[in-house]
Parts: structure tokens; sequence; C-alpha cells
């Protein structure tokens, strides 16, 4: 699905991913484990293709193809959702016209907003959203946990095949975990998208399951197991894994 | 809301009391032992009196006579707040106190040490101070430099010593931030400067402890011009502390100082003022800084006292990534007109700058910002942020702002924000209920508006800028 | 409260005696013309709005001043400024808040926000405060900027190209005060001067 290839990436001339090599495999979950500032986050931005940071070299391809040379624009039209851990407010943008703009550019269609409520009522409800979530601004004076989820509804509308969670469980209380996890979950059943979860911790791992767990450690991969790994290092800390 | 001002009523009945003390708070009135001054009024003649009596090179003295010229051809501003009260043909020009400038504590005349006791300098608070230099009346009567300063390069002198002694870096940077051609009062100062302090920080010399100049106008109807002149090399840095408290006179008194300060490549300087003139002085300051590549000035001013002050302290960031910042604090009581402001001129990219203004006004005063930030087509990329606070205590008392953005590039990104407020009804209350007077809990309030600045200080200052404002509330509200 | 269009090609002045919206447009707006909106509230326990919305088109320049002017006691005011300047637009405006002495228990706020979309443009703002009295809350906030890049990278994120990004975010900038606009006409009209 996704193949990251020796990927260096730099923002403002400092190096932070020095040779990553990863691949996420179709229909999988992967989590990406590792302490703050070992570069989890700069490798989600540089696969979403944030302007700030500059692949130096290496290369990330999606089903065989290099996406370096594409817009963030076109890299999510090809598929690829990030759940930002910093979502940007815009203020002023109705939350339900936005969402059936979104919807329909990704999927081509022309969906009225009574058919379109149709579709999302369902989705709000894996969220447990209420309906007057709809007549707000996008993200405009949201807490955390708001935003977290109107991350997941995003992810939810636009269907994505490669979903990547940044810190998604970061701040969030545990019912509100289990409802950011539920609503994974039902996207990668229903269409069997990869799902790669960057965490911190390995919390949210107790109601995803991983198929695969990276760790990262000075901007390079520095393990690969199963889901045991998550519980050792939740056991023995970073210190005596990486 | 309407049965608040319980305060402000009080306020109102002792307004003509409240600086009945000052006198012998902050006043003193030495006798004046002037050797040598000029009569009152200007002309050329007067100017060529102090340019020989200084025995100064030629270059200057056309200096002055051209910058006299520039004064009479401009007219009074009438912007701002009203000078058109200042009588030029009543103001001594030069005054000169003692007939050599003194290098040791011992010399120093037991009048001016008596003035220093008042102040609240004790003695062994020079154990702190790189280097004092103390103007009494128009020229430096004391100054005093640290070994280690001399060792490292720094010249911390009165500019007219100065510029006997470094005439090459005066035909270079004299004059060359501020123009003569600036304004009415920069040209008054250039034709009859004298005194003021002369800094210069050699590249890559960090001074840690603070340079400090203390002035004061010792002389009725005496004007004061002094003269700073700092340059800060490449990668120096080093922080400039001047305080003023002036004696109680009935007459009116001129103060036109002229500030230049040059921020060299990686450099950063800090200047700090509190002034606290008696409300009989006109305080008409020019100060501005030409900061050059990644170089970062800061001015710290407060301004607590004279009748009218008119001061704008501006950097001119003309180097990438040049950084300007003013913390502007302003107090105004009774016949106080405080104009204060900055300017913040963006003449390259990536430049940004900030400004902070605290003001109060009470018992009748007035605070005025008047600020500019100015962004040129050549400035990509600049950021200046802009916030304004202003307290007013009792209706008798008013509060302007006036901001001018000038944004000639797309990319700039500029933030101005104001407010103008009283003190809140529920926090007085609540600190009241706590057990304080209401002139403590005014007092605490006002000083918490202004802690963002005072906190910037070095201690002695804000521990006695604290004192004032406690002060003035007491008198207001006791 | 009432909503009512002021053409700002006349220099007017509104003695305030109902709650009003004034709101001002500036799609038909003489290039280059001095224009001013005065309110002067003599009456108390008025409130008011001053709307001004515009998007300059290339090369075009516009003169605003707005005055808020409180000479009774217990008035309140807001002004709000909304603008977009694409490419070699001037503007120049002038924001005052005045409240004399006698207008205790005043409320005025001006807020001024400038969105930059093309180059060559320059703005330049002047918010002004003169406050007479004590018992009052004012303040004037003034900004100019582009649109932040991480909000067009955050809606490129989720399949809009940068064009369709930053007219929503355009859309979502006037949007916040046209929703303002208590009559539904008023606010129609309001919303197609603002459409590019």
């Amino acid at each position: 699905m996704l193949a990251i290839k020796n990927l260096h990436s730099s923002i403002g001339g400092s190096e932070i991913l020095k040779g990553v090599n990863l691949d996420v495999l179709e229909g999988k979950v992967h989590a990406l484990m590792g302490q703050n500032g070992s570069g989890k986050s700069t490798l989600a931005q540089t696969i979403m293709g944030h302007p700030s940071f500059e692949v130096t070299a290496g290369d990330i391809e999606l089903n065989g193809t290099s996406i370096l040379d594409m817009e963030p624009t076109e890299r999510a039209r090809a598929g690829i959702f990030l759940s930002f851990q910093y979502p940007s407010e815009v203020g002023g943008v109705n939350i339900a016209s936005y969402l059936r703009l979104i919807y329909n550019k990704s999927h081509d269609a022309h969906l009225s907003p009574v058919k379109f409520r149709e579709i999302l009522k369902e989705k709000m409800e894996i969220l447990r959203m209420k309906e007057d979530f709809l007549s707000r601004y996008l993200n405009d004076g949201f807490s955390g946990g708001e935003k977290k989820r109107m991350e997941m509804l995003q992810m939810l509308v636009l269907e994505p095949k490669l979903v990547i969670l940044d810190e998604v469980d970061s701040g969030l209380d545990i019912d509100a975990v289990k409802i950011v996890s539920a609503a994974v979950q039902h996207l990668h059943e229903a269409t069997r998208a990869s799902i790669l979860i960057i965490t911190h911790y390995s919390r949210i791992l107790k109601y995803i399951e991983p198929d695969f767990v990276h760790i990262m450690k000075d901007g390079l991969i520095a393990k690969t197991g199963g889901a045991e790994l998550a519980n050792e290092l939740e056991e023995k800390g970073y210190a005596h894994i990486a | 809301m309407s049965e608040k001002p319980k305060a402000v009523k009080k306020q109102k009945s002792n307004v003509g009391d409240l600086r009945a003390d000052y006198k012998t708070k902050y006043g003193f009135n030495m006798p004046d032992k002037s050797v040598y001054r000029t009569k009152r009024g200007l002309n050329e003649e007067v100017i060529r009196d102090i340019s020989k009596t200084k025995d100064e090179p030629e270059w200057m003295l056309n200096f002055r006579l051209r910058a006299y010229k520039t004064f009479k051809e401009r007219p009074m501003p009438q912007w701002g707040a009203n000078l058109n009260d200042i009588n030029f043909d009543e103001i001594v020009y030069y005054l000169k106190p003692t007939d050599q400038e003194k290098r040791s504590w011992e010399d120093v005349p037991e009048e001016i040490k008596q003035t220093f006791e008042r102040l609240g300098i004790p003695q062994a608070e020079r154990e702190f101070l790189a280097g004092v230099k103390a103007q009494y009346d128009s020229e430096v009567a004391y100054s005093s430099l640290r070994d280690e300063l001399e060792e490292e390069g720094v010249i911390f002198l009165s500019t007219d010593e100065a510029l006997r002694k470094y005439p090459q870096l005066f035909e270079e940077y004299f004059g060359k931030a501020i123009p003569p051609a600036d304004n009415k009062f920069a040209a008054l100062n250039s034709a009859v400067w004298s005194g003021g302090s002369f800094v210069y920080i050699p590249k890559g010399v960090e001074v840690k402890r603070p340079l400090q100049a203390y002035f004061r106008i010792n002389a009725a109807r005496m004007g004061q011009f002094e003269r700073t002149l700092i340059i800060a090399e490449e990668g120096s840095f080093a922080h400039y502390v001047e305080g003023c408290t002036a004696p109680v006179y009935s007459s009116d008194s001129l103060h036109a100082a002229v500030v230049e300060v040059f921020v060299k490549p990686g450099a950063r300087f800090r200047y700090t003022t509190i002034q606290n003139w008696s409300n009989d002085v006109y305080n008409l300051v020019t100060k501005r800084a030409r900061v050059e590549k990644d170089g970062v000035m800061e001015w710290i001013d407060g301004n607590l006292g004279s009748k009218i002050t008119m001061k704008y302290p501006s950097c001119y960031l003309v180097g990438e990534n040049a950084h300007g910042e003013v913390l502007s604090i302003a107090y105004a009581g009774q016949g106080m007109h405080q104009d204060a402001g900055a300017k913040m001129i963006h003449l390259a990219p990536n430049t940004s700058s900030t400004i902070i203004s605290k003001s109060i006004s009470a018992y009748g005063g007035r605070t005025s910002y008047r600020g500019l930030v100015n962004v040129s087509p050549l400035a990509e990329n600049s950021k200046s942020r802009v916030e304004c606070d202003a307290l007013i205590l009792d209706a008798d008392s008013a509060s302007d702002t006036f901001p001018v953005m000038k944004i000639s590039n797309s990319s700039a990104q500029i933030e101005h924000e104001a407010t103008v407020s009283k003190i809140g009804e529920e926090k007085l209350f609540y600190l009241m209920s706590r057990g304080l007077t209401e002139p403590e809990a005014m007092s605490l309030i006002v000083s918490g508006f202004i802690e963002p600045i005072v906190k910037e200080l070095p201690m002695e200052y804000s521990l006695e800028l604290n004192r004032l404002i406690e002060l003035e509330m007491e008198g207001s509200v006791g | 409260m009432i909503s009512k269009i002021v053409h700002p090609e006349e220099n007017t002045k509104f003695q305030v005696t109902e709650n009003t919206q004034f709101i001002a447009l500036f799609n038909d707006y003489p290039d280059g013309k001095e224009c001013k909106i005065e309110l002067e509230f003599n009456t108390e326990g008025i409130s008011a709005e001053i709307i001004c919305l515009y998007r300059l088109p290339e090369r075009k320049s516009l003169h605003l001043t707005t005055v808020a002017k409180h000479i009774v006691p217990h008035t309140s005011c807001n002004t709000v400024v909304r603008g977009v300047l694409e490419s070699k637009t001037d503007s120049y405006y002038i924001g005052k808040i005045l409240i004399k002495k006698q207008a205790q228990q005043t409320s005025s706020y001006l807020s001024d926000r400038v969105l930059v979309l093309g180059d060559g443009v320059k703005n330049n703002s002047e918010p002004i405060l003169e406050i007479e009295a004590d018992d009052v809350s004012a303040s004037h906030g003034a900004s100019t900027g582009r649109i932040n890049p991480d909000e067009i990278y955050y809606l490129q994120s989720r399949g809009l190209n940068e064009k369709e990004s930053s007219d929503l975010i355009v859309e979502g900038f006037f949007n916040k005060v046209l929703e303002t606009i208590a009559d539904p006409e008023v606010r129609e009209l309001a919303a197609n001067a603002v459409k590019s």
C-alpha cells in the first residue's frame, strides 16, 4: 500500500527523518510508537505533504507510484487521510456544508444537502455526535476532544484507503478513546483501509489491535514486531527497547 | 454600574492635595552653585559660546549652527499635546555645575552626594552598578567606570568628554540616526546639546550588569538638552538604564533630549528609562535606534511625571531578521499629559516588532498612545504586534489611542489591540473582602496592570515604581 | 434591531435614535472616493452597529472613515470592518471611537480585519480611541495578514485544492459577520456584495 524508502525529511534546514524505511500493508493496522521528538509527527506530515517539510532523499510510494511531487490535495484524493494532532480552526466555515463539499469532491458526487444529511447521520451516530454540532464552524473554539471527533467525522466522510492517526488519543478521556477507536474500527472493517496509528502510549492499542508495531527513535525505525512489542514497551519502557 | 465610583468621588475631593508632599517625598532643590551659565534666550552668540566653552571642533560648531537654523525655521508641532506655552526666550541653554568632571566618589561635591542619598541610591549599591553617571544640571558631574569594563574596551563617558577623546566615532555616528531636521526639538537639541552619555560596546562584548545614569534638572527655567549616543558593535550585549526625579518648581522647564542607538549585526541593546519629572517640565525627547541584521533593540520607557511628555522611541529595522521592542508605561496625574508611544519602521525582510503600552490616567490627567508601524515594500514576511491598555481612574481623566499602520508589503502580518477601561468593581470588591483598604486594593490592581513591564526593570527601579504607585493611590483615596 | 444599508458614496452622518445596524457595502463603490460613516449617539439606552464589508478588486483603492461618537450616557456601538484585498489595491481606513465626558456607561468596540490575497497591496489602518469618561468599556483591534498557510494545508489534506481552500476560508471570514445581520434580505445582499 504505502512504501517509505530511505526517507530523509528536514524542516528549516535541520534533518528530522534520517532514512526511514516502512511498509504499510493493505488492510493492516500498524502502530508507530516513539518518544517525543523521535520524528513520528514529522513522518505523518511528510506523508501528507506539509509545505514546511523538505524531502532531501528517499521516496514515498502509494501503490507503486511516488507521491512526492503531489500536492496535499492530490494525496488526499489518492486516498490518504491524516488526522491532525492540532487541527486548524477555520472560522466562519459551516461544518455541514463543509463536510458535504469535501464528500462531493472526494466521491465525485453531487449530493444535495438533504441526501448528504442521511449519510452523515449514520456516521455521527458512530461518534455519538449531536446534530447541533453541524451548525458550528470548523474547529472554531472546539475543545481538544471535540477537535478529535471532528477529525474522525471527516475520516468517515472521506472514506480513505490509508488512515494516519497522529496522536489521536492524546488528551482524551477513556470514553472518548473508545469512541474514536470505534470509528477507526468501523472504517477498517467496512473498507479494509490500512491504518497507521502514531502514538506515544499503548493505551489506544487496547481498542484497536495492531498487526505490526514499529518503534521510532532519532528519525529512524529502530525496531519492528507484532502486537506483543507494544506490551513489552508498556512494561519495560522505551529505554529498554530501543 | 452607576452607583460605583465611590473611589472616584473621593479622588476628586483630594485632587488638590495629591502632589502637596511631592517635594518632601521626591523633590530637592539644592543651592545653585553653577560656575557658568548662559543668559536666558537663544541666538547664534549663545551657541558659539557653548561650543567655545567646551572647546569643540569646528565641525561641531557648524553642526550646531545649522541645527539652530532648522530649529528657527520649523513651526511648533500642532499635533499631539499643546506646546504653545513654551517660551524659548525664558530658557537658560547652558549651565556648567563644576569646573571639571570628577572621577572618584570622594571628589564629588557634598551637596550632590546628598542629592543622591535622597534619590535613594545607597552607597553600597555602587557595588552593583557597572558604572554610575549622574548628570547634575547640564553636565556630567560624577562618573565612575569599573575596571573590568575598561579592560573589555567598553567606553562609558559623558558625551562631551567622548567627543574630545573619540572624534572619529562622532563624525561617523553623531546625528546619523536622528538628523537635526527630524523635528523641531531634535533640531533644538542639536544646536544646544550638552551632557548625556556616550556608550561604546566593542564587538562580542557582553556587559552583564546594567550601565546606569541619573539625570536631574536642578535649576529653574533651565533647559536640559542632553545628548546620548550609543554604539553596540556586532554580537555585543548591554543594558543601559537612566532614571530621573526632578525637584518641584513653579516655572516651566524644558527637557529636550536626543538619544541615538546603533545596533550592529547580531547585537542586542536594552535601553531603560524611568522618568518622574516634576509636573512643570516639558519632556520632549527623540529616541531612535538603527537595528542591523539579526540585531535586537529594546526600549523600556516609563513616563510618570512632567507637564507634557511627547516621546515615541523608535526602531529602524534596516537589516534582515532585526527585531524591535518597546515596552511603555505612562502615568498621567493632575495637570499632566503623557503623549507617548512607539514607532517601528520595517525596512528589511523577516523583521519583527512588538509594542506593549500600559497607561494610567487619574485626577484629570490625560494619556495618549501614539504609534506607528510602517512596513516598507522591501520588508517581506515582517511581523508586528501592538498591545495598548489604558486605565482611567476617575471621571476627570482621559485617554486616547492613535495608532497608525502603514503596510506596503502584502506578506506582512500585523496585529493591533487596544483597550480602555476602569478598575473593575468586582476586582476591587474581591480584594476588599479579603481585608484590604480601598487604596491598597487600587494600588494592588494598578501594580498588577503594569506588572508585565515592571518585571522587566532592574529590581531597584521596580521597587521604586511600585512605591510611587502606592503613594499616588494613598493620595487619591486615603 | 433593524438593518439599514448605507450608501458609502454619500458623506453620511446619522443621529442614532433606535437600535440599528448600519451596513455599508462597497461593490459599486466609486474607485478612490472618500467616504465617511458617522454615528452620533444622543439618545440614552441605544445600541448600534456599523458593519463594513468589502472585497477590493485589483488596482482599486478605498478610503473609508467610520466614527462612533458617544455623547450621552448608556449607549453602545460595535464597529466591524472586514476587507479582502486583491493585488495592487490600496486601502485607507480610519476608525474612530469618541466617548465624551458625559457619556458614562458607554461600551464601544471596533474590529478591523483585513485579509491580503494579492501582491503589491498597501493597507493603512488607523483605529482611534478618544475617551473622556471613566466608566466605560472601549477597545479596538486591527489585524492584517495573508491567509494562514496551515489552514490551506489542512483543507488541502481533505481534498480541496489551493484555490478552493482559500475561497472557503474567505467565505468563512465574511460569514461570521454576515450571520450577525438581522434582516435576511440585507444579509443576502451583503453576501452577494463580497462574492468573488
